[in-house]
């Protein structure tokens, strides 16, 4: 059953007098334990996708469901709060907070139930992506950039959600290190039954994902 | 890590902006904490001197408005006797909390002894500047004790107010001060005489005089006018208090207003029948009605309601007028420090906010995460409000020391330089009226003190402040967009 779904979804972007098509009427459902990737031209759309699918903006036209409830019903603050988790290119972490406290900000913030003792669980989290508990004290700026990013994947797993969307995630890695995060997103999708959804312009993370999107011309068709 | 942690860390770790934000609260606080020490303290002062001025108002004819308005305004023989059921009307307001109403008149006298200020001319004190003969002042009272016992201008230091029969069939008995009774040997049941004299001021510069009636009128109590001796204490040293240039409170004596209205009688008939050539005027009563208010601040509310109710050519007197008068320099301070107020407090909204807007777009990305985290708006701007209460109620804790120091500098310095010196019609006091304070004692009792309504007032003025500032910075908060931010 999908937990994410579009329907006849459909944004366009003013830009100045003109009026953009950049989403027109996508049909598309994912599904949980799975790893997705969106693939796409400079400007196609693909992230404009992303933020429409995490609340982050809402369509012109059509609606997003999960797990069958408009996402409009549920309340957009509240659907990004308790049922997604975001992650970006440039990681996005409060740089005066360490990388422990940037992962206890999240679980503040969720209303989902989580186990108390939340300082151990978040070290374990940061453990379990790489971040050693020396590390997870430090200030995120005295990071590398890959330890940020794992950090930032720490901080979407800590609200116990299903749904992970990846915006270029990454984008601002070295090979080495990009291939390190990709399979903790195959792990996530097939060890911890996560709905992984990343959005990027490299066909080698897409080869290893489970079902790729190429999003043209404002059209979201299967890539076999 | 709820709003409330984020706050603290964000005030405790990003140390630079904090230290900016603070020393500006700060510098503006001890503006705004100085200005409302000084504030306060006028008020006190003004409360505490004008509660020992009494809550005192009566009703007199406004003889500087007929001087000044003689050709236009009215004149002194239209101006009609106050009616005794207005009295009682204005009597049973609200403000009032006893009335009285006095029967007011002057007795010239010969022998008879009335005190005078100034020893070295007690020989001769029955004459005057320009022939004027020395007299007593008696003034009729409806009551068994009269009302200015009653605010503690003055004390009956021996033997006893009027009674009821006295007060009924209107004998001549009579209250007077320790200084005319030490003046003439008299004590308490002894009958003292006022020898008269008939006095004809039409003449001109030299008055003729005829043997008057004698009163005799038996002294039931001796007082002491305790107003005038405090403010001689408060006086400031090396200066004559104002007062000591007018006689009358020691020369005034209390009796039954019937009593004085039959002395009045023979008085104006006898007058008529010594110099039948002169017209000594209508035979209407003019009354001083006096009214104790509840408190000396109701006395402007008084003033204001019951000034329309006279008739032409009176005017409403308090006791507390003494201070407008003379606390020029503290009126002035106390405007001073309202303004510097107001000034600080748009000043800090201005410049608070304005820093804030900036430290606020410098955190457009961390706002942003919390937002695209799908934290609830409203804890975004706690989070916002408590870092800036949690700055500025600690630079506020420390301006409320340093501002009161400030404010007492400042004032100290003012009211001893000559910015605040009062245009007062000082010499014209000195001689026409009483004052029963003075400048300096106004000046005397000022202190910048902490007091529970400084505190209370600056932090609210404060926090209220604070929190203003953070009105546009809330905007720019709500105009947010996580979508723009992060992707």
């Amino acid at each position: 059953m999908a937990i994410l779904e579009t329907k006849e979804m459909t944004y366009y972007y003013q830009d100045g007098e003109n009026r953009r098509k950049i989403l027109d009427k996508t049909n598309i459902s994912f599904e949980k334990g799975k790893f997705y990737t969106i693939l796409g031209k400079s400007g196609s759309g693909k992230t404009t996708f992303l933020s429409l699918i995490s609340a982050l903006d809402q369509p012109t036209d059509g609606e997003v469901f999960f797990e069958g409830k408009n996402i409009k019903t549920i309340g957009y603050e509240e659907y990004r709060r308790n049922k997604i988790s975001l992650i970006f290119q440039s990681y996005n972490l409060v740089p005066y907070l360490t990388a422990l406290e940037n992962v206890l900000v999240s679980m503040a913030i969720s209303d989902n139930k989580l186990p108390d003792q939340h300082d151990q669980i978040a070290y374990r989290l940061l453990d379990y992506i790489g971040i050693t508990s020396t590390k997870a004290d430090r200030f995120v700026n005295q990071l590398s950039g890959g330890e940020q990013q794992r950090v930032a994947i720490a901080r979407a797993l800590a609200t116990n959600v299903d749904i992970i969307l990846a915006d270029e995630p990454t984008g601002n890695l070295d090979e080495g290190m990009e291939q390190e995060i990709v399979d903790i997103f195959k792990d996530l999708a097939t060890l911890h039954n996560k709905c992984i959804i990343v959005v990027t312009h490299s066909t080698e993370i897409a080869k290893q994902s489970d079902q790729t999107f190429y999003l043209k011309n404002g059209e979201l068709t299967a890539y076999e | 890590m709820n709003y409330m942690k984020r706050a603290w860390l964000s005030v405790t770790r990003k140390r630079g902006k904090s230290a900016i934000l603070f020393a500006v609260i700060l510098i503006l606080g001890n503006v705004i904490a100085g200005a409302i020490a000084v504030n306060q303290s006028t008020q006190n002062v003004e409360k505490q001197i004008k509660n020992q001025l009494g809550s005192l108002a009566t009703i007199e004819i406004d003889y500087e408005a007929l001087m000044a308005n003689s050709d236009s305004g009215a004149r002194m023989e239209e101006i009609q006797p106050l009616s005794e059921e207005l009295i009682k009307q204005i009597g049973e307001r609200s403000e009032v909390k006893q009335y009285d109403y006095l029967r007011e008149t002057v007795i010239a006298v010969e022998n008879f002894k009335p005190y005078s200020f100034s020893p070295q001319e007690e020989d001769e004190n029955v004459m005057i500047v320009g022939g004027m003969p020395s007299a007593v002042y008696l003034t009729g009272t409806n009551l068994l004790q009269p009302l200015d016992f009653e605010e503690d201008t003055v004390n009956l230091t021996q033997g006893r107010f009027f009674n009821e029969e006295e007060q009924r069939t209107g004998k001549r008995v009579g209250l007077i001060s320790e200084e005319l009774a030490q003046e003439n040997g008299l004590t308490v049941g002894d009958t003292m005489v006022l020898d008269g004299q008939f006095v004809d001021y039409s003449s001109g510069m030299d008055p003729e005089k005829q043997k008057g009636n004698d009163y005799p009128i038996e002294i039931v109590g001796i007082f002491k006018n305790t107003s005038l001796e405090q403010a001689n204490d408060q006086g400031q040293d090396g200066m004559v208090s104002s007062f000591a240039f007018d006689d009358r409170p020691f020369n005034r004596i209390y009796m039954p207003n019937d009593a004085v209205k039959t002395i009045v009688e023979e008085e104006r008939a006898g007058q008529q029948a010594a110099f039948p050539a002169t017209d000594f005027g209508s035979d209407e009563e003019f009354f001083t009605p006096q009214f104790i208010l509840n408190q000396p601040e109701d006395a402007e509310q008084f003033k204001q309601e019951v000034t329309p109710l006279l008739p032409n050519g009176y005017k409403v007197n308090a006791s507390t007028d003494e201070y407008d008068r003379v606390g020029t320099s503290m009126n002035r301070l106390s405007q001073i420090s309202s303004y510097v107020v107001v000034i600080a407090v748009i000043a800090s909204l201005i410049i608070i906010s304005l820093i804030i807007v900036l430290f606020t777009r410098d955190r457009k990305y961390e706002l942003g995460i919390y937002l695209s985290l799908g934290e609830r708006r409203k804890y975004v701007f706690a989070q916002v409000v408590l870092e800036l209460l949690l700055i500025g109620v600690s630079a506020m804790l420390i301006s409320l020391v340093t501002g009161n120091m400030l404010g007492k500098m400042v004032s100290e310095s003012l009211l001893s330089s000559s910015m605040l010196e009062a245009n007062q019609a000082g010499m014209e006091q000195f001689f026409v009226g009483a004052p029963k304070i003075d400048q300096a004692t106004i000046n005397e009792a000022f202190r910048v003190q902490y007091t529970l309504s400084y505190i209370i007032a600056f932090l609210a003025t404060g926090i209220v402040t604070i929190l203003l500032s953070a009105v546009v910075p809330l905007l720019y908060i709500l105009r947010l967009n996580p979508k723009k931010i992060m992707l």
